[in-house]
């Protein structure tokens, strides 16, 4: 879909409010823009604006409310579903210049951040005071909050402390319409309809978030993480069913499977057994002498269920590493294949096997590859189809195999995405989880905040002929 | 155990007047804030619930959704209040898939005996807010209703997965899903959270739980006053412990729950018995001899009395729940409790030490419009710190003069747009909730 480049006048108004240096508009530079992390996707904006200042951010909203044009916010593009691709919007308003980190409030264990700032730099700023954030995302060394708010973002320690949204008690953000407003606040309980739980997860389609304030958690006085080699995932699998069973809430619970170990194990050469089936990690944190107890109940879970070798992380350094495997898993799949697509399907805990069972009839009957590497503990998976994008027919597979997965998600009573969104991706699923009322209701609620549609148009609700030309992928972008 | 459909269930229409209801002296258990409805309508599905909806909204009137009606209390007046919505009727577990921690729940049903029915699963939902008995899920959903648990284990908004509910067109809406993990679409049930009923009547909800803990042991920690308790807590919170509670009580407070000190601390412990006893001795060590164990066979009771201290002791005191920083609560119960010595009226205040809420129970002096000028006083006192209050009773007298909701707030406009997408035609509870929506 054409749309008209934008004017110079809407240029230089722009640039008078973020000056030069804030503007991106020379094609080869606004292509670094064209995509997130979801690569099958791709359109470059006709600008970038990157303003520095929550005052530069009102500037520029407003500036584009008085010429009627669209735009897409975006954080570190780290994101999995094309929640930032500017389908429908000239306009790109980039975050990551908004980098301050306003106010620690330790004794609170509250932060208040900018929109920009990077996941990881919070928990850098108080981990000396022994506080964390918790929300974790594997791709938490270069995503911003602002991203993490728009995607209400997981990560493998939201098993037991939850997802972005747990975390979340205030945003400040610019409407549409250039109104700067703060919903939520500092305090626990405010009462008024939660707004703020709406725009967490709203995909950036409220507006743009210009900062939050967080909560902090205690870390952990002990933690313990351990690896269960298994011959195949099936038994990966018990022993999955067995911890949870057995009253056990792991830190984190993550199932990786042989292909992507042995694709880790040639990266990073952890030292996993190279004919392992299924690799299973299982941390546990809290108060020393209750995490004893609960190592000993895992190790026998993951025996029972006929665990080749369960391993305990002896020190820091090895715990780091082990993670690093697990983190760094997605970029290791770079060895197998060209590309690769991930999927973010989330089934009842109790299905996993099922699942996991059916994706493998998918890949044979579309004649793929597909890896495995997930969040064991809260049934989200993330198979990952394997790929080259110079085969068409091939990429037409992978977007088949893709919506087949889904779909058995959804009939196997789950959802579509467990932590990357539906961005353009999952556009068209929506309609399998939810009725036209429903979603009716969804986008009534978005033109409370945004009554033109200005605002990161195209995403999250089924709208004909706004497409996605998904079928002619360029190139692959490293995450 | 049956599972849930995940396709939304084709509708049935149905005629209102096939609703049961009943009229006359029935209706006066149904009154909010004074405000008695002409009937109560009884439905036993959903689609009745539909019918009864679009009744009302057709006639021109207004209904408001009721459990039990414990908290019928609580907000402004409402604006009109022709038929309360009797959920009892639309009550049971729809499915518990024990083996995933979910669980499926009719909106009727009350938070005691779905708790019960996971209990013989080693399972809870670990909310505990005022009388269990009398609040459903409806009702806990709308009124936000949290309890001591609230520390360790969050609130709500922390456990509910996905709702169903019938907004003020008398359509059916589903938000969420029955998954742990989910980001499909807008996260539609934060909103109904807390919403008292003014957007939806809440037909169906799908809850996270958890396994409850093989040991518990509370420990009481005696105090020179209230101040100091809550400092305590605060000290025990950063990193000392893992408690599931910490709750701070002024000497009102102990008096009524029969303790004898002028203020204390108690902590709630839970998890794996060798983790209990490990931090009772730490709590032992730093409180040195003033603290001390409960003996089990009063742990129930306490836990009781500390859940239900936000009810009203009577129809002339004023109960107000403060939410400031965690660090601002010392000093401000101290002033509260300064300024209500003064003016002779007996304040009982029992607070989540480390979450910066506190309970307070304003009872009427002898001496008229005190409590008037000390419910003020508190609401300028929290604006300034940049918290929250919320007058959850008010004597009548008050009624007029005392905004239960607090303070003006500029995200009311907002606010009410988001009412009419669900009720455009002020059929749901008008006039109770913030801002008068």
């Amino acid at each position: 879909m054409q749309q008209p480049r934008i004017s110079s006048t809407l240029l230089d108004r722009l640039a008078a409010v973020v000056g030069t240096e804030g503007i991106v508009a020379d094609p080869s530079s606004t292509r670094v823009y064209e995509c997130d992390g979801f690569t099958l996707a791709r359109k470059s904006p006709d600008v970038v604006v990157l303003p520095a200042t929550v005052e530069e951010v009102v500037g520029v909203v407003k500036v584009l409310r008085d010429a009627d044009v669209a735009f897409v916010p975006r954080g570190a593009g780290t994101g999995l579903s094309g929640g930032c691709l500017p389908l429908e919007a000239p306009v790109m308003v980039g975050t990551s210049r908004l980098r301050q980190i306003r106010e620690i409030d330790l004794a609170n264990r509250r932060v208040v951040v900018e929109a920009g700032v990077v996941n990881l730099h919070v928990t850098r700023a108080v981990m000396g005071e022994g506080l964390l954030y918790a929300p974790d995302p594997s791709s938490q060394s270069a995503c911003t909050i602002g991203g993490n708010v728009a995607e209400n973002s997981g990560g493998p320690h939201t098993l037991k402390y939850g997802v972005t949204t747990n975390h979340v008690l205030g945003v400040e953000m610019v409407l549409p319409n250039g109104d700067l407003i703060e919903l939520g606040g500092g305090v626990e309980d405010v009462p008024g309809y939660d707004l703020r739980g709406l725009v967490v997860g709203g995909e950036g389609t409220f507006g743009i978030v210009t900062a939050a304030t967080l909560r902090l958690l205690q870390a952990p006085q002990s933690i313990s993480t351990l690896l269960g080699v298994f011959d195949s995932v099936a038994a990966a699998c018990h022993a999955v069913s067995a911890i949870i069973a057995g009253g056990i809430v792991p830190a984190a619970l993550e199932l990786m499977d042989q292909t992507i170990v042995d694709a880790v194990e040639a990266a990073y050469g952890f030292g996993f057994p190279a004919d392992a089936g299924a690799v299973l990690i299982v941390e546990l944190d809290g108060v020393a002498a209750g995490v004893e107890g609960e190592v000993a109940a895992v190790r026998e879970h993951c025996a029972a269920a006929g665990a080749r070798e369960v391993r305990v992380a002896v020190d820091e350094a090895e715990r780091a590493t082990l993670w690093k495997s697990r983190k760094k898993a997605f970029g290791a799949v770079g060895r197998l294949a060209p590309n690769y697509c991930t999927q973010d399907g989330v089934v009842p805990r109790g299905k996993v096997p099922d699942i996991l069972e059916k994706i493998s009839a998918i890949a044979q009957r579309n004649q793929l590859r597909i890896a495995n590497v997930f969040h064991a503990g809260d049934g989200n998976i993330h198979p990952i189809l394997l790929f080259d994008q110079r085969d068409e027919d091939e990429v037409k597979r992978v977007l088949r195999a893709g919506t087949e997965i889904l779909e058995a998600c959804v009939e196997l009573g789950g959802s579509v995405t467990g932590e990357h969104g539906i961005g353009v991706e999952k556009i068209d699923q929506m309609p399998l989880l939810f009725s036209p009322i429903d979603l009716r209701v969804m986008q009534d609620l978005r033109k409370v905040f945004d009554p033109n549609l200005r605002c990161n148009p195209g995403k999250i609700f089924p709208q004909p002929g706004a497409c996605v030309e998904v079928t002619k992928p360029m190139r692959q972008v490293p995450l | 155990m049956t599972e849930v459909p995940t396709k939304v269930p084709t509708e049935v229409p149905t005629e209102a007047s096939s609703v049961a209801t009943e009229a006359g002296e029935a209706t006066w258990r149904y009154a909010a804030v004074g405000v008695v409805p002409t009937t109560v309508a009884r439905p036993t599905s959903v689609s009745e619930i539909q019918a009864v909806v679009r009744d009302v909204r057709g006639g021109g009137k207004s209904l408001i959704p009721v459990g039990k009606g414990a908290r019928l209390g609580i907000g402004r007046r409402p604006r009109r209040y022709d038929v309360a919505l009797s959920l009892d009727g639309v009550s049971g577990i729809e499915s518990h898939r024990a083996a995933d921690l979910t669980v499926t729940v009719r909106g009727g049903t009350t938070l005691r005996a779905l708790n019960r029915e996971l209990a013989s699963f080693g399972q809870t939902l670990p909310l505990d807010p005022a009388v269990d008995e009398q609040t459903t899920i409806g009702g806990l959903i709308a009124v936000d209703a949290n309890g001591p648990r609230r520390l360790r284990h969050g609130k709500v908004r922390d456990w509910l997965l996905g709702v169903r509910f019938v907004n003020g067109l008398g359509e059916q809406v589903r938000a969420g899903g029955n998954v742990v993990k989910n980001v499909a679409g807008y996260d539609v049930g934060k909103v109904l959270i807390g919403s008292f009923g003014t957007l939806g009547v809440l037909t169906e909800a799908t809850f996270k739980v958890r396994p409850i803990a093989p040991s518990t042991q509370m420990l009481v920690w005696e105090c020179s006053d209230l101040g100091s308790a809550v400092e305590q807590g605060l000290m025990l919170d950063r990193g000392v412990i893992v408690a599931d509670y910490l709750e701070a009580l002024n000497d009102g407070a102990c008096e009524a729950i029969g303790f004898e000190c002028e203020g204390a601390l108690v902590i709630g412990l839970a998890g794996a018995a060798a983790e209990v006893a490990a931090q009772s001795e730490v709590v032992e060590s730093a409180g040195k001899g003033a603290v001390r164990r409960l003996p089990s066979d009063q742990l129930a009771g306490v836990e009781q009395a500390l859940r239900n201290f936000s009810l009203p002791i009577d129809e002339d005191s004023l109960v107000a729940r403060i939410s400031v920083l965690p660090t601002a609560l010392p000093d401000l119960l101290r002033a509260l409790t300064a300024q209500a010595l003064d003016r002779g009226v007996v304040v009982d205040i029992c607070a989540h030490a480390a979450s910066g809420v506190a309970r307070c129970q304003l009872i009427a002096p002898a001496v008229p419009g005190q409590v008037a000028l000390l419910a003020e006083w508190l609401r300028v006192s929290v604006q300034l710190l940049r918290g929250w209050v919320v007058f959850e009773a008010i004597p009548e007298e008050l009624r007029d003069s005392l905004d239960p909701w607090g303070y003006h707030r500029s995200d009311v406009s907002l606010m009410r747009q988001v009412k009419e997408v669900f009720d455009p035609d002020g059929v749901l509870s008008p006039g109770r909730f913030v801002g008068g929506i």
